[in-house]
Order: C-alpha cells, then structure tokens, then sequence
C-alpha cells in the first residue's frame, strides 16, 4: 500500500481525463479520408493495398451512410473527409443534390465505368454492382415458371414471396427503377400486388429471407445476388445446406425484357476534401482491375469496371440482361418510393 | 445567503441539454406534407407498435426484475451467491446481438430446425416478430431493474425486516406494505431506464421489423429524407417519456424514503420443498436464455473464427473500448453526483427536477442525439476558426465529442443511481456536519461521498457496462479509424457476418464481468 | 446575553413563526415546548442556520448572526445540535464521530485522543471508541451525539426532541444522564419537546410555542401556576378554573366535611393507584367543572368538600 501512494496518482488521472483534448492525429498530409457505409472484409483488403501501392494513409469512419452524410452536411467546409464512399445509388444522387460532393473528371474511370454506373456530371462513380434478382426453393418452383418481377403479382404466388421490409434501400431503389420505367401508377399496383402475396410480414435480412425459402415457406425470395454468394461460401453447414436448395433466377431478360434491377456501391469526392488528389487516386484504385477483383472474389459483388470478368462463382450463375437505365434516374424516386411503401402497407 | 452550488448545476444542464435543444429546434418548421403522409399511412402503426413493446417489456422486466430482485434478497437457498450473479450477467449482452443470435439459432432453417428435422419434426415457426422482440428485450433490460431494485430491497432489508416482522407482520405482508413501497424510486427509476431504452432500441426492432417510433424516425430521416419530420417524431417520443418522468416525480412528492441503519441480522427464510424448486426453475430461466444459451452461442463461434480475427488491431480495440467507457462512467457520475448533492441541498422546484431534464438524452434514439452533437461541435469549430483560435476542426470528429455524447446519453442512468443513492441518506447527517463546522464543500467529502461510495461505485458499473455497448453514437460520431467492440460487433453483423461477431461480443462480456463481480462479490448489492 | 431572537418571522404556505422574540442567558437550559405544527422544529433550525428567517434579527454572543443583510453558515454559528435520530456518521467509529469536528483544529493525536477519553467518560461510554454507531443502543447513540458536539465546545447546544424515540420507562434515567451532562459541560442549551413533563423537568426556562407564537416565557413553576391562558394552563396538566383563576391538583384539598365548597361528583374513572373524579364545585351558586384525583375513598360518596390554597 505505501508503494501505492507514491505513484502521483492524482496527476496518472488528469492525463487521463485530459487526454481526450489532445487531438489523436497529428497533421498528416499525405493521406485520405473516407466515410464509408460499407463494412465489408474486401474493403479493409483494399485500403491496405493502397496505401502499400501508393504510400498514401487512408483513414476510415465506417457508419451508416445516412447518418455519416448528415455529418458530412453539418462539417461543411471543415469537414476532413476526402470521400464518401456508400452503397445504393439513391444515396449517391442524394449526396449529390444535397452538395456534398464535387465534379471529378478522371479518364481512367471515364473509360472504364460504363456510363449507366457513374453520374454523367462525374460527382460520383459506381465500384461494384449487385443485382436484386429472384431466387426459388428448387424443390416447389420450377424456374421456367419464372419471368418478371411484375409477374410475381400474380395470384399463384399467393402466400408465396418473400423480402426484406421496406426500409432496405435496395427494396427502394427497386421500386424506384419501376417508377422510372413505368411511372408511380403502375408501380404503385405493383407494389400493392407484391404485398398481398407476402409469404409473411417482411423480416430479417435477405439472407434470412434465403433461410425461410430453403424451409418451404414460400417460393420464391427478392434477394441480392452477393448475399448468395456469402451463403454458399459461408463456413456454416446450415447457410451452405441452405444455399443448396435454393436457385438463381434473373428476371426481366429476353428481348422485351429491360433487365434485371441492379444497383451499386459507389463513390465520391466530398466537395470540401482537403485532399483531392489522393481522393481521385483512390477512386480510380478501386476501379483497377486489381481492386474489381478483390470485390468480386472476396464479396461476391459485381465488377463495375467493364474490362474485368466476375469472380467464377458469379458466372456460374450464368450471364445476364442488366437493366441498363442510367442509375442517377433511380435517386430522383427515391423518396417517391418510399411514399408507395407506407401507402401501400408494405412494411 | 449566497448560493454557489445552483449555478453550476444549471450550467451543467445547459451544457448537456444544448445537443438537445438543437436537436428540438431543427424540427421545428417540419413539412406538414410529410407528417400528413405519415399520418395517413404509417404513423398509427408506428404509436401502436410502440406502445405494445413499451407496456409489454415494462410490464415482463418488472415482474422478472422485481421477483428475481425479491427472492434473492428475502430467501436462502444453496447456489444463491451464483444466482445473484448469474441474473445480472445478460446486461452484458447488447440487445440487437442477442437479437441476431436468437434468430441464428431459432429462425428457419438454423440450429433449432434443423435439430428438430433431425428428429423427425417438420413443424416450422417464425420467430422474427414482436412476440421475440418482447421476449428478447425483457431478458436484455431486466437487470436494470434487478440490480437497481436489489440494491434498494438490500438496504430496506436489514433496517426494516426485523422492526416490521416484530410488530407482527408476515413477510409477505411487510414485503407488499413496506418494503415495496419503500423501494419506489427505485423501481420507477429503473423501469423508466427500461422504457427509455425500448422506445430508443433500433437495431432489434430493424431487424425483427417491429415498426416503432425510432425506426420510423430513420424511415422518414432516411427514406423521405425529411430530417426535420424525423426530429420532430423523436419529439413526440421524448415529450410522451418526459410526462410520464414528470407526474411520478410529482406524485412521489415529499413523501420520504430515507431509511437509517441496520437492526439486527435478518435470518432469510430457508426455501424448501416444492417452492425451492420452483424458485430454481423461475431463477434459471432468464440466466439461461439471457445469458447461456448466448454465451454458447458466443463461445462456439468466438472459437471458430477467432484465429482469423484477432490481429494486432484487436488489443487497441479493446483499449479503446475499456478507456472511453470508463472515462464517461467516472465523469457521469462525478457530475451526476454533484447535480444530485445541489438539488438536495438546496431542494428548490428547478433542482428536483433537474435530473429528469438531464435524463432527456436517454429518450431520444442515439443517431438523433447524434445531430445535436455534431451541429453543436461543429458550430463551436467554426467559432474558434473564424476567431482564428484553430484553423480546422478541432472538436467535431474527435474523441472529445464521443465522450461528450456518451455524458448527454447517459446521463440518466447516473442521476438515477445517484438520487436513488441520496434518498437513502438523511439530511440531518449533512446538517450535523455543517453544525460541527464544515461547509457544503467539505462536508460533500466527508460525509456524503463515504455513504454513497458504493452508489456510486455501482452507478459507475453500470454507466460502464452501458457505455461499453453503445453504438449509434460512437458509430456516426467517432474519430477516423476508431473503433470500439461495440462498432465493430454491428459493423460485421449488419454486413451479415454473424459469426465473425462472436469474439467482439465475447471480449464485451468478459469485460464486463470484471467490474459486475467486483460489485457482486463486495455485497454491494 | 448568549442568544437573543428579535422579531423572526418565518412562513411557506401559510405563516411558520411570527414575531418571535427571545432571550436566553448564559447557562440556561430553555425548552421550546408545543404541539407537532406548532413551528417548534423550524424554529430550532432557523437558530442552527438549517432554515432562514424570513425576517427579524438573531444574535449570539452579541454578534449579529442573522439579519437583513447578514446570515451566517451553520458551520460559521458554533452552535451545536443533537438531532432527533442522532445523526451519527455510520461510515465512523464512534472515536471518528467525536473528533469529526475537532479535524479543523490541528491539534495533535495525542491531545485529541484525550478529549475523546474525557468526554467518553463525560457520557459514560468509556471502552466505546472503536464501535459503529448501529452497534450502539438508542441512548448510547444519544449521548455520543451530545460528545460529539461538545468536542467543539459550543456556545450553544440545540437538542431536536431528544427523548422522543426513548422508552418511556427509561426516559427518567436518560432524562437525568442529559442533564447532568449539560449541566456538567456548563453550556447553554435548548430544547425542542412536545411533552411539558419533560419540558418542567430538564428546564430552567420553558418558551410556551403555539401556532408560531410564543404563548409564555418563564420559569416552569411559574408558567405552571400563573398560565396567561387556560390553552398554556391545560397544556401542562389538569388545571381547574373558578372563573379565570387557576387551581392545579396541589392546591386542591379534599374533605369528606367541613371544606369551603361543597362538591358534587358525576364521574368516577378507576386509574389504578387512583380514581380520577369529574365533579362540580359549587361556589356561590355558581357550578365550576373540576377533574380531582382521589388516593382515598372519595370516589364512593356523591358529594363532599374542598379547601383551596391561594398562591
């Protein structure tokens, strides 16, 4: 106990409670900061690829994009944050209209990105793709039954789809890609004819949706296509049994077809970024072939860069008819769809 | 007479409340368009859902907190010490990891099913609905009202047992008419800690899509993108728990609950027979769903993917984790404590219900709170640099915020503990100290802070085993590349990279073991 | 003049104390005596610096103490104060509660545990030092309490009901102990009490409190045979009235014949060593109620005589 009180245990606490006045980092110039959305193994491969690549330090705050735009808007100018880099494309537009980002004009992305990925003004740029397709419990469904997400409206699906609730902002920017080919009417009874078959009131995550087709509720899931891959590389019996049991179906194909809703991840540079540069340098890493094939391999996402193939597990669901609308034309519904969901008690 | 204390105290409050106020003010000028949309369509749901989840898990995590709290105070019975202990451990469990995880074991197709089909068993059942949601938040909120509500019984115990049972009474009399009553504050504290805490849950009610007011107010932040209608429900909400705060203050009125001294030791009743068992039976459950059959769950996938999980960043993590929580605990409830002596030395209307104005933080969801805080700092940032004091961000995004934001947040569960700590302590041994020739200050440190030491002690466990758990705070407003056990628990669990959880989970456990046995076996409770 | 109250006025709701005058000289031990209400408690401690006046002035020692402009901290007052429950520190051995308020002086160890011994054996409780306070009884507590305020000799020692958690049977005994100590310790003191038995006992003066007035000040014998009201009169005992003049018990003599009034008894109420008799004295036509209590037979016939001693 005497050895005790000699230690200045009075000052050991000022430290302590002081402490968190100094700042943590000091003032590093080479460097880039992201807000991320995205919480995924691939990416944290990735930032330590760049930095080892370009010698540049990337620094992260991954939260949820909603809330981390909404620091973004409130930082203003002094935000210290080079790039926002999110999921779903109706956020990206709405960063965009809200002034968070700014025009980057960058030829390698310009050349690499298909234009219906990336925002025409260059605010932002889709990395990866996903597509929202329909999977089916192989035992009950046959998939040649299979056609269009409007088809699934139909009275034999009755008690037979299931999804996530409306607050997925994939659901979202679905509906929103309807709106946009066949304006709020039809997609508003499209809406209405997807709920009245619910399986059940929409819960869990997709993969859960995955879970309860594999156990014969229902026939058929509206899940995104990464998620699958995750359930059959899981290192769990149940979700790999799971994935056994279930089929890829892409809609919307066929000449007619305006194929199957895909969206994105994708990125930006903030409009304040102190480092702009680096910013644009790191964008166009992830566009690289070498970082595609980490997000295709690793998350089961899809390449956004046109030069580089999916990962083999990807194509061995076969290719597809992508829906080819410019992806910026999906945020402006955004809200719109939204509306449809509460009015339609799609929960 | 000049008085010094009051001032602080409102100063504090102010300071507190700041993030709040913001907060409240940008919803004013909210679009009547959209409150009219959800008014048509969604907002009957949201109150309704909201107000089944409230009653139903007040109501379950009052009966199991009561009665667990009742029989391991007033009965003796062989394993009791482990009981006492065990009941409190599913407050180490965040409620959306044992959300995830009961939906892992029972939802389609997992564990559960898949045992069932193994035996011959085809049935199914749906357990992501609110009928879980109640279930699973009653096992992870009622050791609020367990620990807080045994502390209280503990105390009233052995100063009144005795005197009571003498005059004649049977325990189960002098149970319901005294000592029930007498513990009033702290059941309605700890259950307003509980309700709280339900109407502000998000992850949980997101996943089991259980439309209650606070995952309303993202759907309409997030989806309508209409921030000021989002605040202004987080409004209603805090205002609705404010008026229930407010009428129970008042009704509690001056009626006192001091209680002084001990008489005697108290011989617990022996429990046997029928009712010993029954009791092990009430008594296992919430352990073994609160915190077995989790922990398992815990165990066997912390081992599993620990390997490919614990790196170098693992141990700064955890640092971080068990600095910013216990730094926030021991400020909240320093701060708490000096809030709580102001008001009951100087007893004015303002400073009773101080503490219910600084409990605001804990009724509003934390992304909401979150605004407050980032409009707050950054303004203060912009102050400083355009007074040319720093020239960029010096507050906003550092851990100076996150600290704060955890005081603003928790702050109710420190003044709980705290006034709950102080009703117990007769004025009178503050006056005698003062009439022996000490003022306020010194007879604080000789007095009041050696009687609260284990309120305090137990506040602080408390403070830091909820801190450590936080989330959507330390998510939206912490520094670059700072993570805590909590962020990334939800980061890979939202990700639905369950499994990978399993070690951050593990580490929020054991370190929350360390301070709850402290309490536990020191009888503090 | 050790205490002097001028004129405190105090109220919340509805009027506390009005115009409370007082003066208390050095070594008087004073009870405040009244019902539950009566503002007894808010005047104690309004004297302590527990409560404040709303106006009026009060003095120590011929300082001002409290007043328009000033108000001392209790802990500025030495005033000592013997609460109702004692108010002993429970976290402190009873030798820590006695010294609580010696810390300040920076005597030396040695000299302060002597004082500890004197005044463990002032109160009797020598061998006690190293106890808590739950480990004591009631009037152990009590007189504990009463060193721990006379360690830092007071000039004043205020006493909350001190007897009102005791057991009536003890209540002499402890009553006696007090006093002694006091009485010892040469200080001043005043008490708070509801019982004018107790009040007549202890007390050299008794301050006669009523719905914040103070009735009656004087010494007890003279407040109990020359009350300035028939509400003080009968507070402090059975008090017979032949118009306003007061006859107490001892000046009652009870004849079987040739008294000066006759008497008529209506009640008899069996009290064990006594019978308590509701009569009427009959003097100059005039009938006057009487309450007498009878240590003979008198309770067996319908009427006898009285003689009444003027004082």
């Amino acid at each position: 106990m005497k050895i005790l009180s000699k230690i200045p245990l009075r000052s050991l606490a000022m430290i302590l409670l002081l402490a968190p006045l100094v700042p943590l980092e000091a003032n590093d110039v080479n460097e880039v900061n992201i807000y991320t959305h995205r919480h995924y193994p691939s990416d944290e491969i990735l930032f330590k690829k760049f930095t080892k690549t370009s010698g540049i330090k990337v620094n992260v705050v991954q939260a949820n994009a909603d809330q981390i735009m909404k620091r973004l808007e409130e930082e203003g100018k002094y935000t210290p944050a080079d790039i926002l880099l999110t999921v779903d494309v109706g956020r990206l537009t709405y960063a965009k209209e809200r002034g968070l980002l700014q025009p980057i004009k960058s030829k390698y992305l310009e050349s690499v990105i298909p234009s219906n990925l990336r925002d025409a003004e260059g605010y932002w740029f889709g990395v990866t793709k996903r597509a929202r397709v329909i999977v089916y419990n192989i035992d009950n469904v046959d998939p040649k039954t299979l056609s269009t997400y409007e088809a699934l409206t139909d009275e034999k699906y009755k008690k037979g789809i299931l999804t996530q609730s409306s607050s997925s902002v994939y659901n979202q920017s679905l509906l929103a890609s309807i709106i946009a080919h066949k304006g709020a009417k039809e997609a508003k009874i499209w809406a209405e004819g997807i709920r009245s078959n619910f399986a059940r009131r929409p819960t869990g995550s997709d993969r859960d949706q995955m879970r309860a087709l594999a156990a014969g509720i229902g026939k058929v899931a509206i899940v995104n296509t990464y998620y699958v891959g995750q359930l059959i590389n899981s290192k769990s019996f149940s979700d790999k049994a799971v994935a056994e049991m279930i089929g890829i179906f892409f809609p919307n194909q066929g000449d007619d077809g305006r194929g199957t809703h895909i969206n994105i991840s994708g990125a930006g540079v903030t409009k304040y970024a102190k480092h702009r540069e680096n910013a644009i340098k790191f964008i166009e890493f992830l566009a690289s072939p070498e970082a595609q094939k980490v997000f295709t391999n690793v998350n089961y996402e899809y390449p956004a860069n046109k030069n580089v193939a999916p990962s083999k597990l990807l194509q061995s669901w076969g290719k597809f008819k992508e829906d080819k609308i410019e992806l910026y034309k999906l945020g402006k519904y955004n809200v719109e769809a939204v509306k449809i969901f509460n009015e339609v008690g799609w929960y | 007479m000049l008085n010094r204390w009051s001032p602080f105290s409102y100063i504090l409050t102010i300071i507190i409340l700041l993030p709040i106020v913001l907060v409240v003010n940008h919803a004013f000028g909210s679009e009547t368009q959209t409150l009219i949309h959800l008014k048509e369509t969604v907002l009957w749901e949201y109150v309704s859902s909201t107000l089944i989840l409230v009653f139903a898990v007040g109501f379950c995590t009052l009966v199991l907190g009561v009665g667990t709290a009742y029989l391991t105070t007033f009965y003796h019975f062989r394993f009791i010490n482990l009981f006492v202990f065990a009941l409190a451990l599913p407050f180490a469990i965040p409620t959306y990891i044992m959300g995830y995880i009961y939906s892992d074991i029972f939802g389609y197709f997992n564990h559960f099913h898949l045992f069932l089909r193994s035996i011959g068993i085809k049935e199914y059942f749906n357990v992501l609905n609110i009928y879980s949601v109640i279930i699973i938040m009653t096992l992870a909120l009622y050791p609020y009202i367990y620990l807080i509500v045994k502390a209280s019984f503990e105390k009233s115990k052995s100063a009144l047992l005795n005197p009571a049972l003498s005059l004649g009474g049977s325990r189960k009399r002098v149970f319901f008419e005294i000592i029930l009553p007498l513990s009033r504050p702290a059941i309605v504290g700890s259950l307003a800690l509980v309700v709280m805490e339900t109407i502000s849950e998000y992850g949980i009610t997101e996943y089991y899509n259980v439309k209650t007011l606070t995952p309303a107010i993202f759907n309409t932040w997030f989806g309508l993108h209409d921030s000021k209608s989002a605040t202004y429900l987080a409004v209603i909400a805090m205002v609705m728990v404010l008026i229930v705060l407010i009428v129970e203050r008042y009704n509690r009125g001056k009626a006192s609950y001091k209680i002084e001294g001990a008489n005697g030791e108290v011989k617990k009743e022996l429990l046997k027979g029928y009712k010993l068992y029954v009791s092990y039976f009430l008594l296992s459950l919430p352990i073994i769903f609160g915190f077995l059959i989790p922990l398992i769950w815990i165990s066997v996938y912390s081992y599993e993917y620990a390997t490919m999980l614990v790196d170098d960043k693992f141990l700064t993590i955890l640092g971080n984790s068990f600095y910013s929580s216990a730094l926030s605990a021991f400020v909240i409830i320093v701060l708490a404590f000096f809030v709580g002596y102001t008001s009951r030395i100087y007893p004015t209307v303002i400073n009773r219900y101080i503490g219910k104005a600084l409990s605001l933080g804990f009724t509003m969801p934390g992304a909401v709170i979150a605004i407050g805080i980032i409009m707050l700092f950054i303004n203060i940032d912009k102050w400083l640099i355009d007074n040319y004091i720093t020239t960029k961000l010096f507050l906003g995004g550092s851990f100076f915020t996150l600290l704060f934001a955890y005081i603003v947040r928790f702050f109710a569960i420190g003044v709980n503990t705290v006034e709950s700590g102080f009703e117990r302590i007769s004025i009178d041994l503050n006056r005698a100290s003062r009439s022996l020739g000490f003022n306020y200050f010194k007879t604080m440190l000789k007095v009041e802070l050696p009687l609260m030491r284990n309120s305090l002690l137990f506040g602080f466990i408390l403070l830091f085993m909820a801190t450590i758990k936080e989330l959507p705070l330390t998510l939206v407003l912490r520094p670059f590349n700072y993570e805590t056990l909590a962020t990334k628990t939800y980061l890979l669990a939202n990700a639905q990279m369950l499994h990978e959880t399993a070690i951050y989970a593990l580490s929020i456990i054991v370190i929350s073991l360390i301070p709850l046995s402290i309490i536990i076996t020191k009888r503090h409770i | 003049m050790i205490l002097e109250l001028k004129q405190l006025n105090k109220s919340f709701d509805k009027p506390i104390l009005k115009d409370i005058n007082l003066d208390i000289e050095h070594g008087e031990i004073v009870s405040i005596l009244g019902k539950s209400g009566s503002g007894k408690s808010t005047l104690l401690n309004i004297i302590a610096g527990f409560e404040k006046a709303d106006s009026g002035s009060l003095q120590i020692n011929d300082q001002v103490i409290f007043d328009k402009k000033r108000n001392r901290e209790p802990q500025d007052r030495n005033i000592g104060f013997v609460f109702q429950n004692y108010a002993l520190f429970p976290h402190l051995t009873v030798e820590k509660n006695i010294l609580f308020g010696l810390k300040k002086t920076k005597e030396n160890k040695k000299k302060k545990r002597e004082v500890v011994q004197e005044l463990l054996e002032m109160v009797d409780l020598v061998g006690y030092e190293r106890r808590y306070p739950h480990e004591l009884s009631g009037g152990e507590q009590q007189r504990i309490s009463i060193a721990r305020v006379l360690a830092t000799d007071p000039d004043l020692i205020l006493l909350d009901e001190p007897f009102s958690s005791v057991d009536t049977l003890l209540k002499a005994e402890i009553e006696r102990d007090l006093l002694a100590i006091i009485k010892k310790s040469n200080k001043t003191a005043i008490f708070v009490t509801h019982d004018p038995k107790e009040a007549m006992a202890i007390s050299d003066k008794i301050a006669f409190l009523e719905d914040g007035e103070i009735m009656q000040y004087g010494k007890p014998k003279d407040i109990y045979h020359q009350p300035k009201s028939k509400q003080v009169a009968s507070f402090f005992g059975i008090a017979n009235f032949i118009g306003e003049k007061c006859y107490r018990l001892s000046q009652i003599e009870m004849k079987k014949s040739g008294g000066m009034h006759k008497v008529r008894l209506e009640e008899s109420i069996f009290r064990g060593e006594y019978h308590e008799l509701h009569v009427k004295v009959i003097v100059d036509e005039e009938e006057y109620p009487f309450i007498l209590f009878d240590y003979g037979d008198f309770h067996k016939e319908s009427e006898f005589y009285i003689s009444l001693t003027e004082r």
